[in-house]
């Protein structure tokens, strides 16, 4: 189960925003600016972690035989604005993509050699959202083919009432599952990838009923996990959900929790923190003002010399669910300090 | 006088400059003697012979027509010998040390506050207070051998008071026995003092008081531009040094990381020595402010604010939007003292028409009063009741396509052409279409493409943009005067259309070069902006030119780029790439040009949204959205054609230009075909007139610059002489807060010219260590020049003078 409940956040950690194909009744919107010293410093740090990164892919291309691990380094470095084909990690990215397309199967699906949960959604969605922003800067043919595939599996997997479970057929669901397909399909959506009206309304259907009254979203119905109110809220956002009443509740709910390098009330540790600096991000103002420089310090403290991150002890996100060599957390810090770069088209507010 | 006539005669400047030094020389001396020699004896036959066959004349005459015939045989005798001047100098020219001090607004804020014992003891020392051999206002501290200076009270109110300029020079005059003094003979020291462009001066290091001279433009701080113009003004003498004495603070002129290459590439070391406190100064400080510049009539408009604060933390305060007087909007916040904070204001936009916002936080007692101009800061927002028709294609939906997508169907200025939304236009999607279907999204038509004001084509393959497809959209851009903006990319735009299409970019492409994902294997690129687009609004990402300047420098390196050769010669060049330079410059990245009545912009590479980095659609958009509008169509597609006057950017410092842009027309709607035109500017004191020249390309266009020098609403008007009515644009000329925007020590920016050129940071105290760093002789120059002195028109006129004289007295004396 436990490891079940790590896939899920792996899965659930790829979900990211996605640009409104509406436009909101206001004028662009500012992005939040912070001091170029401090960003020198995020930078510096990602830099340092894209470098194990690289320095840990395998011959074949990959860096763990889980996809999860393997789409979040594909996304961090996607993510640092190093895109295929040029620069520094030209031959990483390259290597990396041809293994990731390279496990998808007939059908569309992505398939790990080892899974880290109950069914391969979660990797699956992870896969098709590093697909989507693999697309439009790879001249590879070959990746808009399985992008459409993959589409496909996750439209005709949900389930009636909007939402997505472990494995590829419609049925039961969980908010877990389903924020990561809600987000690889904005994400593709995005990439100009046609994805059905009523396959995301759904969707957003569901998150509402997953929605607490007085704030927070459960696993399974309403509740207030810290992890599913993260990415409840984050997937509210990225639908354009912004006046949804949930989210301001939810928020306020968020920044009671501790932003500290313990397990303290927080099971999945970069799973929460993924979702919660994207939720306070998409939020802006006091609640970005209030959040960012927290996690910020703590990750710039706790990353080690050679450039990669551990997991605070006690936490379910331990290397026998997210596979070796740090990859899994590594990946998630970056992605984490990367909300600063605002280089991801799905992170676009 | 003779330097006057020797000039007149074509002598070389180098040898009438040492007219003193030169030496008359013979070419052939043998030729001057033999000439000589047999003058006399033909002299005496000359004379002989004349008194024989002109017995009967009076002997005057006879004597001068002997003298004119000697003097021809003489000056033929000089002109076979070549007589020549020569110059053989000798000087030394000394390697240039140059002291070069910030004398800018920010540099007149105290140099403190200063806090701990040791920064104390190192200011003291080099002000002066304490010596190497101890304390004059100070006193040892007897704990042990080690331990700094300890500096009494007094000593430190008045070190934490002393200006950051005066402190410089206090410290160079008293250095000045080991620092000045060992380069006196072996270097060409010279002072200069800056806030824009550098004013040299005499220092005299015996002078107690201020001697740095008014630079002029104190609001402003352009190091890079004080650096540039040093190395250029050296125009080839070795510089041994470049010791600037500054705050780092800089705010506008040249960027400095490429004044600092520049200097490198000759070999100039820039040693920077820090002036000011690292300890931040107590102040509330508006350090950014953003709006999207361009709204329309309806929208809600935020004004992002960053604040940044050192001493108030936990207090509260309230930020204040106003237009005027008029309060729009307030948002109250606590002060975190270790992190800048943004809130957003907002205001609906309810009539066309330019708004200079004010935003204002107000000071609390304890800021200083030099500080408190950055409580205040300005934004421009231009409200308008239009609405850009878009039509935008790319291939695949690359990067760049998906932000600017989002961001033009976010924008309420901008729709479609049959309905509120732009068309967007995704090959990748419109190839999976029915014919029918395909026909239906692409517009294809002159009248269809006519009704835009704007087109953007990305990397889009001939299959989508088809021959009638181009034809239409040639047509409408050249005769319509629709806007097109063209982004290059590795597949097929623009490399693998024809030449016809080819032509209406303002850029020409390399012949046989590569093309496709591999033509970007080139180094690493940062964008350069040229002055023409530093001035342009379309490459205009703050309303303040020197944070312009900076935030263009600051853009992340590209890796790909358009094979582009050269700009077309109507072309305006915005951007361009300096890693790649040919014989016709750098190559040419962001430009645009008049194709017929419409304006076409090339943008050669297509990661443009790396401009998102660290402030995501702020600069990406902001670009992209003045662009749109920039190339926009302006006329109605109606065959009038009506005088039109427009000042970009609306908003300047004083003495920085603004370019006006006319398009004149007769009463009969002819283009005027006038090789200039005079335009009226108002001022708030008086008028004056700009001479505007006709674009050769453009007919009916006239360009050319304003530069007001006071603060104030200005109109620049143009009154056809065939017509009563005028039509006129207005600039609003407003000084920038940027200066005391952020008042801190910039000791990052200082690191960084140091880094580049090989030289490094100096301590204050440390001035002394200097002359060993300058490395370089007094060379040795010799000049060597030889010129002719009988070449020239003055000998035959001379000759020609003699002769008509031999000849005019034998007819006027009746002799044959």
């Amino acid at each position: 189960m436990t490891v079940l409940r790590s896939l899920t956040i792996l899965i659930v950690l790829t979900s990211t925003a996605h640009a409104q194909n509406k436009p909101p009744a206001t004028a662009t919107t500012a992005a939040p600016l912070t001091e170029i010293k401090v960003i020198e410093r995020v930078t510096s740090a990602v830099d340092r972690s894209l470098e194990y990164l690289a320095s840990k892919q395998r011959p074949d291309g990959s860096w763990d035989d889980c996809n999860a691990g393997n789409a979040v380094t594909l996304l961090a470095m996607l993510g640092r604005g190093h895109v295929p084909g040029r620069g520094q990690y030209k031959e990483v990215l390259q290597k990396g993509r041809k293994y990731l397309l390279k496990t998808q199967r007939d059908d569309g699906l992505f398939h790990s050699k080892r899974q880290a949960g109950a069914g391969p959604m979660y990797e699956h969605a992870f896969c098709t959202l590093a697909t989507s922003e693999l697309y439009g800067m790879d001249p590879d043919p070959d990746v808009e083919e399985k992008l459409r595939k993959a589409v496909k599996v996750i439209v005709n997997a949900q389930s009636p009432n909007g939402g997505w479970r472990y494995n590829p057929q419609p049925g039961d669901h969980d908010l877990s599952v389903s924020v990561m397909q809600i987000v690889a399909l904005r994400a593709a959506n995005n990439a100009e990838i046609p994805v059905p009206d009523q396959v995301i309304e759904k969707a957003a259907k569901y998150v509402r009923y997953c929605a607490h009254p007085n704030g927070g979203y459960g696993y399974q119905g309403p509740a207030q996990g810290a992890q599913t109110s993260a990415a409840g809220v984050v997937s509210l956002q990225l639908l354009g959900k912004y006046d949804d009443p949930s989210v301001p509740k939810t928020l306020d709910m968020l920044a009671k929790f501790p932003v500290e390098w313990s397990a303290n009330g927080i099971q999945y540790w970069y799973y929460f923190h993924y979702y919660a600096v994207q939720a306070n991000y998409q939020a802006g103002g006091k609640h970005w003002n209030d959040w960012h420089p927290r996690i910020r310090e703590l990750l710039l403290d706790k990353q080690n010399a050679d450039g990669s991150w551990d997991v605070p002890n006690g936490t379910a996100e331990n290397a026998g669910v997210v596979g070796p060599n740090n990859i899994y957390w590594t990946g998630m810090a970056s992605l984490i300090l990367e909300v600063y770069m605002h280089f991801l088209p799905a992170y676009q507010r | 006088m003779l330097q006057r006539f020797l000039q007149l005669l074509g002598i070389h400047e180098d040898v009438l400059k040492h007219l003193g030094r030169a030496e008359l020389l013979w070419q052939r001396t043998d030729v001057l003697w033999i000439g000589l020699a047999f003058l006399l004896p033909l002299a005496w036959m000359i004379y002989r012979r004349q008194k024989l066959n002109l017995h009967t004349v009076p002997k005057w005459l006879l004597l001068t027509l002997c003298a004119t015939r000697l003097s021809i045989l003489g000056l033929l005798v000089v002109v076979l010998s070549g007589p020549y001047l020569r110059i053989d100098h000798k000087f030394e020219r000394k390697p240039i040390v140059a002291f070069v001090f910030d004398h800018s607004q920010s540099m007149r804020l105290p140099a403190g506050p200063f806090e701990t014992d040791e920064q104390f003891a190192e200011v003291a020392k080099a002000a002066g207070y304490v010596t190497d051999a101890g304390a004059t206002s100070a006193k040892q501290s007897p704990d042990t051998p080690s331990s700094p200076v300890a500096i009494d009270p007094e000593t430190r109110k008045a070190l934490n008071r002393i200006t950051r300029a005066d402190l410089a020079q206090t410290a160079v005059r008293i250095a000045a026995p080991d620092l000045l003094k060992p380069l006196e003979g072996k270097f060409d020291v010279r002072h200069l003092a800056f806030a824009r462009e550098p004013v040299p001066f005499v220092f005299d290091a015996t002078k107690a008081d201020s001697q740095l001279p008014d630079s002029g433009g104190g609001v402003s701080t352009w190091i890079g531009t004080a650096i540039q113009l040093l190395v250029d003004d050296a125009a080839g003498q070795h510089i041994s040094g470049i010791v600037l004495f500054s705050d780092g603070q800089n705010t506008g002129g040249r960027s400095p990381g490429e004044a600092a290459r520049a200097a490198a590439q000759v070999g100039a070391p820039i040693f920077t020595v820090p002036i000011g406190s690292p300890k931040r100064l107590q102040d509330v400080s508006i350090v950014d402010l953003y709006t999207s510049g361009h709204v329309s009539i309806g929208d809600t408009v935020k004004v992002s604010v960053t604040l940044e604060s050192n001493g108030f933390n936990g207090r509260p305060i309230k930020v204040e939007l106003k237009d005027g007087d008029k309060v729009l909007d307030t948002k109250e916040l606590v002060l975190l003292g270790t992190e800048q904070q943004q809130t957003e204001l907002t205001f609906e936009a309810k009539e066309a028409g330019d708004k200079y916002l004010t935003v204002n936080v107000p000071a609390f007692p304890e800021e200083a009063d030099e500080l408190r101009a950055n409580n205040t800061d300005l934004a421009y927002v231009r409200v308008s009741d239009e609405k850009l028709k878009v039509l935008l294609i790319d291939g695949l939906p690359r990067w760049d396509f998906r932000f600017l997508k989002n961001d033009i169907r976010r924008d309420n200025g901008i729709k479609g052409r049959t309905g509120d939304e732009p068309e967007v236009l995704a090959e990748a999607e419109w190839r999976r279409m029915s014919a029918e279907d395909k026909a239906a999204k692409l517009p294809s038509s002159v009248k269809d493409l006519s009704e835009y004001h704007t087109v953007v084509i990305g990397d889009a393959s001939p299959d989508i943009l088809h021959d009638e497809f181009r034809k239409a959209l040639i047509e409408a851009v050249r005769e319509k005067g629709v806007g097109l903006i063209v982004q290059a990319g590795p597949r097929f735009m623009p490399h693998l259309f024809d030449q016809e299409f080819q032509s209406l970019l303002p850029v020409t492409l390399r012949s046989n070069a590569q093309t496709g994902i591999e033509a970007p294997a080139y180094k690493p690129f940062k964008i350069e902006i040229t002055a023409e687009g530093l001035l342009h609004e379309s490459l205009r990402l703050h309303d303040d030119p020197g944070r312009n300047v900076n935030v263009w420098s600051q853009m992340p390196s590209y890796f790909w780029t358009a094979p582009v050769e050269r700009a077309s010669p109507a072309a305006i060049v915005l951007a361009r790439n300096p890693s790649l330079e040919n014989r016709w410059g750098k190559q040419p990245l962001i430009a645009y040009q008049y194709a017929g009545k419409g304006k076409v912009a090339f943008i050669g590479t297509d990661s443009t949204f790396l401009w998102r980095q660290n402030v995501g659609d702020r600069f990406f958009y902001k670009f992209w959205g003045q662009m749109l509008r920039f190339v926009g169509r302006t006329e109605d597609g109606s065959t009038q054609k009506e005088n039109r006057l427009v000042i970009h950017p609306v908003r300047v410092q004083p003495g920085e230009a603004a370019e006006i842009e006319l398009f004149a027309f007769t009463a009969d709607g002819t283009p005027r075909t006038d090789a200039t035109i005079k335009v009226s500017t108002i001022g708030p004191t008086g008028s004056s007139s700009v001479e505007l020249l006709a674009d050769k390309f453009a007919k009916g266009r006239y360009t050319g610059k304003f530069t007001p020098k006071e603060a104030g609403d200005h109109r620049v008007l143009y009154q056809p002489n065939d017509s009563p009515k005028s039509v006129e644009g207005k600039l609003r000329v407003m000084p920038s807060s940027e200066e005391l925007r952020d008042p801190n020590l910039n000791r990052p920016t200082l690191e960084m010219l140091a880094s580049t050129t090989g030289g490094k940071v100096v301590a204050l105290s440390d001035l002394k260590s200097l002359p060993e760093q300058f490395k370089g002789e007094p060379m040795l120059v010799e000049v060597h020049r030889e010129a002719s002195v009988w070449d020239n028109w003055f000998t035959l006129v001379l000759i020609t003078l003699i002769y008509a004289v031999d000849v005019g007295l034998r007819r006027l004396s009746g002799l044959s």
